[in-house]
């Protein structure tokens, strides 16, 4: 079993790394690895609530975050200074996430196995 | 000790930016395709002063960058495939 | 050749494996018509599975894997039917594979 960090630095549906991002994280978990996700940067912007992907002919994969404990994907991290940045506090945000600061994505990023930025 | 890969431009965004947000002393840089445009800037220059930074040499030529890059550590494919061994993971920005 | 399921004297366009193309064109009438593709005759029990794994479609935007679903049914219906056990006794060629098709529902990815 390997650990994996799925970073999250882009908004959402102008490109489709978020999504991409997120798939790959719940194929990670079906085979049983080990998976963390970081949202730094606009990619904080894929967990906020009230989006509505549809009204600009994009797919909702944002609802899908929400299945994450179901693939046993528990580790969810939110960079604390980038939330302030966008003016956003964690009552913004879709699903429950744990806020760190840029040391310990530091840390995170040099004890996963594999890094996989989207 | 990762090696960190930027291959965009500063001009298209924030990746370098973001790269070294996170990079540690002991990781290294190595920049690839128009990621090497980033050393054209002064103020990047400066900021990489203190990094351990690797241009791939063929992307450098291809480019007509050999003259004014030639201060950097250039490496081929095949010290770029060793460079991915001997550090512990790769990370793409 | 196009593969279709006629509902009501409408074509109903299925992908090459029978799953509807355009799961917003499901109707309850038309799953028993899908069951029966697979052998499936529906009971209630059956149902439940369908309804359940179309209200989490809903939810969560995504068809579940077998493992998922199998989590899942047993936080919401209780340990008796959250088992694979009894799943693939109402679905036998893979529950989540086969609930899904029933709902009108995408492909699970990762599908035993």
């Amino acid at each position: 079993m390997k650990k994996i960090t799925v970073l999250f630095t882009r908004s959402p549906h102008s490109t489709p790394h978020g999504r991409e991002g997120l798939d790959f994280a719940m194929l990670s978990a079906s085979f049983d690895q080990q998976v963390s996700l970081i949202f730094i940067d606009e990619g904080i912007l894929n967990l906020l609530k009230d989006q509505q992907p549809m009204l600009t002919g994009n797919r909702d994969y944002i609802a899908t975050f929400k299945v994450l404990p179901l693939y046993d994907v528990e580790d969810i991290f939110v960079c604390q200074q980038d939330l302030a940045l966008l003016q956003l506090n964690q009552q913004d945000l879709l699903i429950d996430v744990e806020l760190i600061n840029d040391h310990a994505i530091q840390q995170k990023l040099a004890d996963a196995d594999e890094v996989l930025v989207f | 000790m990762i090696l960190h890969t930027i291959q965009t431009s500063p001009a298209k965004g924030n990746r370098l930016a973001l790269c070294l947000r996170f990079m540690r002393e002991q990781d290294s840089l190595l920049l690839l395709g128009d990621g090497i445009n980033s050393l054209l800037s002064p103020q990047i220059k400066q900021q990489l002063s203190n990094t351990t930074l690797y241009l791939l040499q063929d992307d450098v030529n291809a480019r007509g960058l050999a003259n004014a890059l030639m201060q950097y550590d250039m490496i081929s494919y095949e010290d770029f495939v060793a460079l991915t061994i001997s550090h512990n993971k790769v990370i793409n920005w | 050749m196009v593969n279709t399921l006629e509902f009501n004297g409408q074509q109903i366009e299925l992908d090459q494996q029978g799953y509807l193309k355009n799961h917003t064109q499901w109707l309850t009438d038309m799953a028993p018509l899908i069951a029966a593709k697979e052998n499936i005759e529906l009971t209630p029990a059956h149902w439940e599975v369908v309804n359940f794994v179309r209200e989490f479609y809903l939810e969560y935007n995504t068809s579940p894997a077998i493992r998922v679903l199998v989590k899942a049914i047993g936080q919401s219906l209780g340990a008796e039917k959250g088992n694979s056990k009894y799943l693939y006794t109402l679905f036998p060629e893979g529950p989540a594979k086969q609930a899904t098709k029933i709902a009108g529902l995408p492909k699970p990815a990762k599908c035993i």
